[in-house]
């Protein structure tokens, strides 16, 4: 009826209309005009030009990015110029800065970036954090390694810390979250019995639900974190939950559902034309090769796959070659009690892609529901999530439900409360075990001596041997675990419950007196659950365990604030906030590494078991802070901020520390007449600096329990030395930035340089053993990073015509450089970190951290070269040093460049995200296990006839390098050059080119009818469909579990990354 | 608030103030399972009693340069532990604990010199003072400086109990506050010591007073050893080892071909298995074993004709076998044997069989053999102690010392150091130490990159480099 109505209104006709630019009455371009409850519309031309089929009294809606929009009654005139006025607000949209106040953007003296809700679920990870990757300039992200649910790095601005973590603070509407994992008590050092492998359980902000999420704002340097105190050294995501913002008494609701299949992104290649042997082709004397006896003689252990050629027609006793009676030769136990059983060996064929048959599609489901609304008093969101993921890896999993609401409301005119709860529900019946070691599948399949390629994969689908179910594992061989048994039986298990929320409470005194209390807590309890079944490599007679944490951190704000114009020309507003920051962590260990019977999970069953361990990890921080900004004609920006800190880690005398900020921008476009193609020009330059305390318990020396020796106590002294004159450490960031926006803000470029400096860090320097100490926790160390961050966003294509085709792309550069400009104590070399082989520690990455050298640098053992840099061989066989010092190279990349493009065109969209990192080295595990074992296709030049390798040896008689001679057989020189100690021979370049997301959508508009403002969006999308690297076989993209550290610049035997594609679906009324 | 603050950081998982009971427990189980551990899979590698067949685990039997750093940290820890228990030993005024600590820190540090040569020393454990990269102090100094080397140290701790017979030491679960044991323990390690450093110092008259005082080890009940329990963390390896593991280790050829010579058939069952050519319940022949030589890869043949270890060290079945061992009652016999051989101590060469024979029949108890066996054993032909030549002798002695300390820690491999007996197999091409038998471990990695300046000291001495060769004060 209402359509029926506007059709029948009187005709003015055909309206010609010219939009120009307020100011300078320049024409707009690209403008778009529509009219007033119907679904014409029209868009400008060259000359700013439009024409429009109106009827007369009608309204005319004109936009244009970056001008305030304006509406105009047309009466009956048919000939018009709208004059546009330059929106400054609209350029500088309002960001979220510290403590969650509101600031508009130019007002802002530093870098700061926003990514919304639309973006970060263009294609949505189930991490958070995964989902902020290419979208913001400086911010580097790396996948964790075991899949789904893996922990995540965010490192903003290069490593400002030798400790590894340098991760930024995570902030939930001004207050902040856990966003650290916390480990199980695992020192994995040996491959023995009883030895759990090391589990990544996640990170903590991987749990927000991202459709929850209006805004997260990126506040880059320590300038920006300032106020959020010494957590924020790295950096601060502050995320924005949504809020009801319909209409004063309507609500709204939105509904979103994806669901993606997985695949993996890429695996090793592996020869299937040579199987299981240590030498079946020497040069000369006898061959060494395989057959099955018990999966523990001398020709099956440690099996590589140097062995004998495959041919059907060649018969050899395999694992599940038949012994009668249903039984095959891998049933050694019931084998045993029926002796008359023989084995008839079968063909030696390959199966080169029992891997690949091994693993599964994953999926994902996510779907989230919200409904909002607005009353006259305030407004409420309500968001329901659930999360589905089945891992590609089977039996893995993640389960998660979250419940978010967010309400405000306004008591009176001058008291109102917000609030903000989160219940979050996570588990898994599987987190796998990655890493070195019979605990995790990968290192079954790729590890050194990894599953021979002769093994048919569907064999080991019998986890058990006939009629032992439970008690004798089915295998090829004693030193590895059925995958099926590992997956399926040797579980890591976790159910998590989070609660996290704040609430505040505003009282407005007057026009310029303002007070806030704020209190915001973050509390999980993690019940994790280890099972390990019967005749596992580590747990003969089974194992359990459970590992409880229990997290909680509370802070509570007050801040008083005032505003004032002392005259037109200034505006101050200032204020007084005070912080008490208590963090609670509880961790209970209870282990049993020998069960009763099998399959019975529980202490009641266990054979023998480990004392309870029982940790607890407290602290306090007390802060003040006061911050102020000036402004002067909204041209010229000053922000002052202060703080200061009183932390339970530091020692009496130095526990209290001050640290300030300082930061001023200019709109040099609203001072000064530009060019005509500058439309918009700002500049900023800020000095902050942040303080840092020391972790609980650094400060006095102690001596610590060891587990009881036949039930005796024992205490021994802690290796790492406390400090008690231990002082709070600072990173100075300063940075300046321009931002400008040419052609009508149709290209818009904002880049910002920094330098961050680090000082008298707290670090645990490795001291020489022989003090009798590995460490002492003392200040010292200097730290310096540099770098530039460019955004670049423009449009390269605006349709003239409504819904016509759109195109609007932003590139996201940056580049860092961090280098170690001094070491504590004059000590020229820090190993902060290493990764090793469980009981192989001389074959380790090492990251050391060295004077005048680039932060990220990794040292192990290289080729032996000669002055040319020839791999110099010895009896064919190339040499390679054993100091574990040679520079291998730096994990850092050289610069991050992405390209994110949206297109519309009618009603459909497209967006895609190409993420490019260049630069950077990583070693890789799995290349290491596949070269070392034989598996890789790189492995069969000459695995009959032998090899020469090329590059040179010492000739004796002339004591000359010469090139090499002499030629070896094949597994002789590929163990040589492939040598488990040789690092080098591992590295590769890291860099990559990842088509990050795509999305491909259709919109239908008004479903519930024309009124309805009701929207459907069906779209089919993509995450990492696509990489460009130089290695074939794995992804450079990962990271290494060690040591109770995350580690980047180390493929330690990761699950497969996945390209995942599907479709989503969401509606909004 | 400030109390606040300090009470959020008082530590609530760990002691602030030492405590002796429990430190001393730990001190004596920290060297015991250590040497046990380290025994299990380099050692006895070292030691030439034992030796793999897989390249992927050849670094101990085919003698590849490697740090042990695994063993350096332990033995620096113990050492530190047992500093702190003599201070508060000290202030609590108790003899027997300081006699223990200086007996604790002393065979910490001889371990640490005989392994490495040159140690930190004198400024060494000094961390809480701030000293955290000490510089190294010779060979000889560890031996004998007279406030803190390991022979006065370990004389010290003799006369302390010497003069304090009786006491109380909680948490000693060695010998359970039983100072006649202590004393035989003490004296036995400044026996292996004073012998050690013989052939640079004249040790007669240090090791005749303690023959004369007799406080010395009268069986192997005495012995220096702890029973550890049978689950993690503290069991002896191979019983949690993965079978893998265990299937790769076999009988050295060079102890083979020793216990084949002398036939014996009571420890190579003992410690052996028949080879995987034995049909089952054959009866006993020394072909049924087999010793493999230092191999690369072993062929199949080679793997097949070698006897692995005898499955009870997986299972636990003889507990004799899987005890730590510091120093047996077995061992300080074949010392005296020596030094009366040497004529150090008195009684020649009837003193000399005397000491052998108690050897012999020591060794054999320790690991649970009966005596009858091993008088037996006494009468095989080259068994019998050869007296006609010192030479002739001391081969003996120290074979049949080396056959005692199976399962001991490196001894076999340092008395070979100091004595050349038995013969040990240099291995030709699948030797990876350039066709030597090294004399040291490389120091730790982290001595190179943390304590460089001293380290670099240090390595001056060996010609700029550093080698496995280089010869410390008493193998010069």
């Amino acid at each position: 009826l209402l359509n029926t109505a506007i059709t029948q209104a009187q005709t003015a006709g055909i309206i010609s209309g010219k939009v120009v630019d307020a100011e300078d009455q320049s024409p707009i371009i690209g403008a778009v005009v529509t009219l007033k409850n119907s679904s014409k519309g029209a868009v400008t031309d060259a000359e700013g030009n439009f024409k429009i089929n109106a009827p007369a009294n009608s309204t005319l809606n004109i936009s244009f990015i970056g001008y305030k929009s304006s509406s105009i009654v047309i009466g009956t005139q048919i000939t018009l110029t709208i004059p546009l006025q330059k929106d400054n607000k609209a350029l500088n949209e309002v960001v979220v800065t510290a403590l969650g106040i509101n600031k508009q953007s130019k007002a802002l003296g530093y870098a700061v970036q926003t990514v919304n809700t639309k973006q970060l679920t263009q294609a949505p990870d189930p991490n958070l954090i995964n989902n902020l990757g290419g979208k913001v300039a400086g911010v580097v992200i790396t996948n964790g390694g075991a899949g789904v649910g893996s922990t995540s790095r965010i490192v903003i601005r290069g490593e400002n810390s030798f400790n590894g973590s340098n991760q930024p603070l995570f902030v939930v509407d001004g207050v902040p979250i856990n966003n650290e994992t916390f480990f199980n008590n695992a020192i994995e050092n040996s491959s023995n019995q009883g030895t759990w492998a090391e589990v990544d359980w996640g990170n903590g902000a991987a749990e927000i639900n991202p459709n929850n999420i209006a805004k997260v704002t990126v506040l880059k340097g320590s300038t920006a974190a300032a106020l959020y105190g010494s957590r924020a050294a790295n950096g601060a995501v502050v995320l924005t939950t949504e809020k009801g913002n319909t209409e004063k008494g309507k609500m709204g609701v939105t509904f979103n559902t994806t669901t993606t299949f997985e695949s993996p992104l890429k695996l090793p290649h592996l020869q299937n034309e040579y199987g299981a042997g240590v030498n079946a082709y020497p040069l000369s004397g006898t061959p060494n090769t395989y057959s099955f006896v018990n999966g523990a003689g001398a020709s099956e252990n440690n099996i590589p796959n140097w062995g004998l050629k495959f041919d059907p027609s060649v018969k050899v006793t395999q694992f599940d070659s038949p012994a009668g009676d249903g039984y095959q030769a891998g049933d050694l136990v019931a084998r045993g009690i029926n002796p008359g059983l023989t084995v008839t060996p079968t063909p030696w064929v390959g199966h080169a892609d029992h891997f690949k048959q091994f693993l599964q599609t994953g999926l994902t489901t996510q779907n989230s529901i919200g409904f909002g609304g607005t009353t006259d008093k305030g407004s409420y969101h309500f968001a329901v999530d659930q999360l589905y993921n089945k891992g590609i890896l089977p039996g893995t999993d993640l389960k998660r439900y979250g419940i978010a609401l967010r309400a405000d409301h306004h008591f009176t005119d001058k008291l109102s409360t917000d609030f903000f709860i989160n219940y979050i529900n996570s588990g898994s019946s599987n987190r796998p075990n990655i890493g070195y070691g019979s605990e995790s599948v990968m290192y079954t399949f790729f590890g050194v001596y990894g599953m021979p390629i002769n093994i048919d994969i569907n064999s080991l689908k019998k986890e058990w041997q006939t009629g032992r179910d439970q008690q004798n594992q089915f295998r090829y061989w004693n030193n590895h675990d059925n995958p099926y048994v590992t997956l399926n039986d040797n579980t890591n298990s976790f159910t998590k419950n989070r609660i996290l929320g704040n609430a505040s409470l505003k009282y407005a005194i007057n026009d310029q007196w303002n007070v806030m209390l704020r209190t915001g807590s973050d509390f999980y309890a993690d019940n994790r659950e280890g099972h390990r079944a019967f005749t596992s490599v580590r747990f003969p007679t089974g194992g359990f365990r459970t590992d409880n944490v229990n997290y909680f951190e509370n802070n509570t704000d007050f801040l008083v604030s005032y505003h004032k114009k002392p005259s037109h020309l200034f505006n101050v507003n200032a204020s007084l906030g005070g912080n008490r920051f208590m963090q609670n962590i509880a961790y209970t260990r209870n282990i049993a590494n020998a069960l009763i019977t099998p399959g019975l999970y529980n202490f009641s069953n266990a054979q023998n078991q480990l004392p309870t361990l029982y940790q607890k990890f407290d602290k306090v921080v007390y802060s003040l802070y006061a911050f102020a900004d000036f402004d002067f004609k909204n041209l010229v920006f000053l922000n002052v901020t202060g703080r200061n800190d009183r932390s339970s880690t530091l020692p009496a005398g130095n526990n209290s520390y001050f640290y300030p900020s300082a930061s001023l921008s200019a709109i040099i476009s609203d001072m000064v007449h530009l060019p005509q193609a500058i439309s918009f020009l700002k500049v900023r330059a800020s000095a902050a600096q942040v303080g840092r305390d020391a972790d609980p318990y650094s400060i006095n020396n102690t001596f610590i329990t060891n587990t009881p020796f036949n039930g005796t106590p024992l205490t021994t002294g802690n290796n790492v030395l406390a400090n008690n004159s231990l002082k709070p450490s600072s990173t100075t960031t300063t940075e300046a930035g321009i931002e400008v926006r040419f052609l009508k803000n149709r290209v818009g470029l904002d880049a910002t340089i920094y330098q961050s400096n680090t000082k008298d860090e707290v670090v645990q320097l490795p001291i020489a053993v022989s003090s009798g100490y590995t460490n002492a926790y003392v200040n010292g160390g200097k730290i310096n990073n540099k770098g530039v961050e460019i955004m670049l966003t423009g449009t390269p294509f605006r349709s003239h015509a409504a819904n016509g085709f759109n195109w609007d792309m932003s590139f996201n550069f940056s580049h860092n450089v961090g280098k170690v400009v001094s070491l504590p104590d004059g000590i020229n070399t820090y190993v902060y970190a290493q990764v090793t082989q469980y009981d192989r520690y001389y074959r380790a990455i090492q990251y050391d951290a060295k004077v005048g050298q680039r932060l990220g640098n990794m040292y192990g053992n290289a080729f032996v070269r000669d002055p040319q840099g020839n791999i110099v061989y010895k009896n064919g066989v190339p040499q390679f040093t054993s100091t574990q010092n040679s520079l291998l190279g730096n994990y850092n990349p050289d610069f991050v460049l992405a390209w994110s493009n949206e297109l519309s065109y009618k009603n459909f969209t497209m967006s895609f995200l190409w993420d490019w990192h260049q630069g950077g080295k990583f070693f890789s595990y799995t290349e290491l296990g596949v070269l070392a074992g034989g598996m890789s296709v790189e492995t069969l030049p000459g695995r009959e006839t032998g090899v020469i390798g090329q590059g040179v040896m010492m000739d004796a008689s002339s004591g000359k390098y010469v090139p090499n001679t002499v030629k070896v057989d094949a597994a002789t020189y590929y163990n040589g050059y492939y040598n488990a100690s040789n690092n080098e021979a591992f590295m590769y370049d890291a860099s990559y080119l990842k088509l990050r997301e795509l999305r491909i959508g259709y919109t239908f508009k008004n479903i519930f009818g024309k009124s309805s403002n009701s929207k459907l969006n069906v779209s089919l999308i993509g995450r990492n469909i696509l990489e460009f690297t130089k290695n074939k076989d794995v992804d450079p993209e990962t990271l290494a579990l060690r040591g109770q550290q995350i580690l980047p610049g180390t493929e330690f035997l990761s699950i497969p990354s996945t390209k995942s594609m599907g479709f989503s679906l969401g509606l909004n009324f | 608030c400030s109390k606040e603050l300090k009470q959020v950081n008082t530590n609530p998982n760990a002691l602030e103030k030492p405590d002796a009971t429990t430190l001393l427990s730990n001190t004596i189980v920290t060297e015991f399972y250590n040497n046990a551990n380290i025994v299990w899979t380099l050692g006895n590698g070292y030691n030439q009693y034992m030796t793999f067949s897989q390249s992927y685990y050849d670094q101990p039997t085919r003698y590849s340069p490697v740090t042990n750093e695994p063993y350096w940290i332990p033995m620096y820890e113990a050492a530190r532990d047992a500093n702190t228990l003599y201070t508060l030993a000290q202030t609590k005024n108790n003899p027997l604990l300081q006699a223990a600590a200086l007996t604790l820190r002393s065979y910490a540090f001889a371990q640490l010199t005989e392994l490495w040569g040159d140690i930190p020393f004198l400024q060494a454990l000094k961390g809480n003072t701030g000293v955290y990269t000490p510089s190294y102090d010779s060979q000889q100094t560890v031996y004998m400086d007279a406030g803190q080397g390991i022979i006065p140290s370990l004389r010290r701790a003799d006369s302390l109990l010497k003069a304090n017979p009786s006491g109380l030491m909680e948490g000693d679960v060695l010998y359970s506050s039983n100072t006649g044991n202590w004393r035989a323990f003490i004296n036995a390690l400044r026996l292996r010591y004073l012998l050690r450093v013989a052939g640079k110092v004249n040790v007669a008259a240090e090791m005749q007073n303690i023959v004369n005082d007799g406080a010395l080890m009268q069986n192997s009940s005495q012995s220096g050893t702890l029973a550890l329990p049978t689950v993690t963390p503290y069991n002896f390896v191979s019983l949690t080892e993965r079978s893998g593991d265990f299937a790769v280790k076999y009988m050295n050829s060079t102890l083979y071909n020793q216990l084949q010579t002398t036939q014996d058939t009571a420890r190579i069952t003992t410690y052996f298995t028949t080879n995987a050519t034995t049909p089952a319940g054959a009866p006993f022949n020394f072909n049924n074993y087999g010793g493999m030589p230092m191999v690369v890869d072993a062929t199949e043949a080679q793997s097949k004709q070698a006897s692995n270890f005898n499955p009870s060290f997986a299972k636990g079945t003889n507990p004799a076998l899987i005890k730590a061992r510091v120093i047996a009652y077995a061992e300080q016999e074949f010392i005296l044997a020596e030094a009366a051989l040497k004529g150090y101590i008195s009684g020649s060469n009837s003193a000399t069989l005397t000491y052998y024979n108690n050897g012999v029949m020591g060794a054999f108890a320790e690991i649970g053999i009966n005596a009858a066996t091993a008088a037996n054993y006494l009468v095989h032909t080259g068994v019998p102690l050869d007296n006609s030549s010192q030479s002739s002798a001391m081969q003996q002695i120290i074979t049949q010392k080396w056959l005692a300390n199976i399962n001991n820690g490196f001894e076999g491999w340092i008395e070979f150091r100091r004595t050349g007996y038995p013969a040990f197999q240099t291995g030709d091409a699948a030797n990876m130490n350039n066709g030597m038998i090294p004399t040291r471990f490389l120091y730790p990695t982290s001595e190179q990159t943390i304590n460089g300046k001293n380290y670099a000291a240090e390595v001056q001495q060996m010609g700029g480099k550093e080698i496995t060769t280089y010869k410390a004060w008493w193998e010069k």
